[in-house]
């Protein structure tokens, strides 16, 4: 019988610094080349002593086989000893969990806040060399020094309709104003019939769902990825339950329809 | 019986109802005199046998398999059973849970199972004639009114623990599916719609205004399974424990950061009957509640999760 509560040690291959307390790890485990996972999965992540936490994955599915990147926010006792972390030193990691984001079969609307923009990005990633779909991203922050991935920004405007803002100072090249993610959304006229794939701060969810109702996005187009104390990632401890189902196995993607008829949102 | 159980006591770990200070509780006990034989509800339930309220997974990464010993676990009475049931459905995959329940021996008891139903005010459960069939145990014993006993076996390891102790004298009982309907049960269904409808009806904010949010509901509950994994260091030795988690405490849903979902008695309330009759029915299409009423006992403000419900399912219809 399989231990679900083993963890495997990962090496880490590298450490890029995002911002003055985030990090990417890129990680390889014994048999990566079986390593698979979608956007928007999330890894239970640990060293010994410090227990773990659930850390979504940060890079392309499409290049899981070489490795997988886990972009990870200094909040706590754990995430700071990660981010001490150097290159060729070990860590601890289980899964992929969780369902991913849904399929994307239309054009696809990226909506982050802050460090939200870490499973985005693995979306991004998937899906960026398309010709049959269109790109959006939408993404907010609050100043230039909590930004994540900001050395790939230049790239991805050059290539699709990517739109920053900043809540409390303005970024030369990509943000004339200062405001929040809503502004963007009001401001812009968003892609038609397209799915929104949404991740940051859960106070932002209500007031961004507010302003894509009011753009006619239709609900059932609309996703959220929910972060939530868990320890099993198996569905059975019960730290990530909302209403009916669970954090770890049936999200961290929700659509709109079944968060708001949980009264969730 | 008395031969059987001095054997049992002299292999093994042995659980039982016992008397201790006026009230009878689950405890290991060394000689079968101590074995309370009332039928009484014990005030703590059994599930620390078989999750215990903190156990070893690993030890410096190497996993560990805490208690291996025989053990024998005598007197659980049916709705001990169905919990037990239970468990043995939620932690099917779990191998700390499977590897420790393959050398437990589950012996449950009854004095009249009818008469059970009626004296444990089994609340919502009504008595099934066919009870034993849809529970899991090992050996199951029933005092009859002669004072005789009737012996049946509910698996192979019982079978064989009850001829090589000289008893052949018993009724094997085919498992028959946790539930006897085929599809979803309707005692269930219909308690499942009544909470899941009551996220805004005014019973949460009445009980979170008497609530202690002290959660010994959730630990004396036979059903309440959810744990915490936490690391725990000592020197250069490191062990990843399990410990039974509880709903009603502060830290249950605080992220890095301090938010918490479960930020009032309110909250917590309505995702402990969530849990109990919408979540489990859901995953396991079983009771969430087996009606034992442990936690109206220990309750230090007198909250009566039968009483409840009745009231939910009465403003539903």
């Amino acid at each position: 019988m399989k231990n679900f509560f083993e963890l495997k040690p990962a090496r880490v291959i590298k450490v890029i610094n995002e911002n003055p307390i985030t990090r990417t790890l890129r990680l390889q485990i014994k048999n990566q080349e079986k390593f698979q996972f979608l956007a928007g999965q999330f890894m239970m992540i640990g060293l010994p002593g410090f227990g773990e936490c659930p850390i979504s994955i940060s890079s392309n599915p499409k290049e899981a086989a070489k490795s997988f990147s886990l972009t990870i926010r200094e909040v706590g006792e754990l995430t700071v000893k990660l981010n001490r972390l150097k290159q060729g030193e070990t860590v601890y990691v289980r899964g992929p969990f969780g369902n991913g984001f849904p399929l994307v079969n239309k054009s696809l609307i990226l909506i982050g806040g802050g460090c939200g923009f870490i499973p985005l990005r693995s979306v991004y990633e998937e899906n960026k060399s398309r010709k049959d779909i269109k790109l959006q991203i939408l993404f907010g922050c609050a100043t230039q020094d909590s930004l994540v991935f900001k050395k790939e920004y230049s790239k991805i405007k050059n290539k699709h309709d990517f739109n920053l803002i900043l809540e409390k100072e303005t970024m030369p090249g990509f943000s004339s104003q200062k405001g929040f993610v809503t502004d963007l959304i009001k401001k812009k006229k968003l892609l038609n019939d397209a799915l929104v794939f949404i991740c940051g701060p859960e106070v932002m969810y209500k007031y961004v769902v507010k302003e894509l109702l009011v753009k006619k996005v239709k609900p059932e187009n609309i996703y959220f990825s929910l972060e939530k104390r868990m320890h099993c990632g198996l569905g059975v401890c019960q730290h990530c339950a909302i209403g009916t189902k669970y954090v770890c196995k049936d999200g961290p993607v929700f659509n709109y329809e079944f968060l708001s008829k949980n009264k969730y949102l | 019986m008395d031969k059987f159980l001095a054997k049992l006591i002299g292999t093994g770990l042995f659980y039982a109802p016992s008397r201790q200070d006026g009230q009878v509780k689950v405890l290991p006990i060394e000689d079968q005199r101590q074995i309370d034989w009332s039928g009484d509800m014990p005030v703590n339930s059994f599930k620390n046998i078989f999750l215990p309220a903190s156990e070893t997974l690993f030890e410096n990464n190497k996993a560990i398999f805490e208690n291996e010993n025989k053990t024998f676990v005598w007197g659980m009475n049916v709705l001990d059973l169905q919990a037990l049931t239970l468990f043995e459905q939620v932690f099917e995959k779990d191998i700390y849970f499977q590897r420790r329940r393959q050398n437990i021996f589950v012996c449950g008891y009854t004095g009249g199972l009818e008469a059970d139903y009626r004296r444990y005010k089994a609340q919502h459960l009504s008595y099934e004639e066919n009870i034993l069939e849809h529970l899991i145990f090992d050996v199951f014993i029933e005092k009859q009114k002669d004072g005789n006993f009737l012996a049946f076996s509910g698996s192979e390891k019982g079978q064989q623990l009850l001829e090589e102790n000289g008893i052949t004298d018993y009724e094997n009982i085919e498992f028959a599916g946790i539930i006897p309907q085929k599809g979803v049960n309707p005692v269930i269904a219909a308690k499942r719609l009544a909470i899941e409808q009551s996220a805004e009806d005014p019973i949460w904010d009445e009980l979170a205004q008497t609530c202690l949010a002290c959660g010994k509901c959730s630990i004396v509950c036979p059903t309440c399974f959810c744990f915490d994994e936490k690391d725990k260091a000592e020197f250069a030795n490191v062990k990843k424990v399990r410990q039974w988690g509880n709903c009603f405490y502060p830290e249950f849903s605080k992220v890095a950061g301090g938010h918490k979902d479960l930020d009032s008695v309110k909250k917590k309330l309505y995702f402990w009957y969530t849990h109990k009759f919408v979540r489990i029915p859901d995953e396991y299409n079983y009771y969430g509640c087996v009606g034992c009423g442990r936690c109206v006992r220990v309750c230090p403000v007198g909250i009566d999760i039968a009483k409840n419900i009745q009231r939910l399912k009465k403003e539903k219809s």
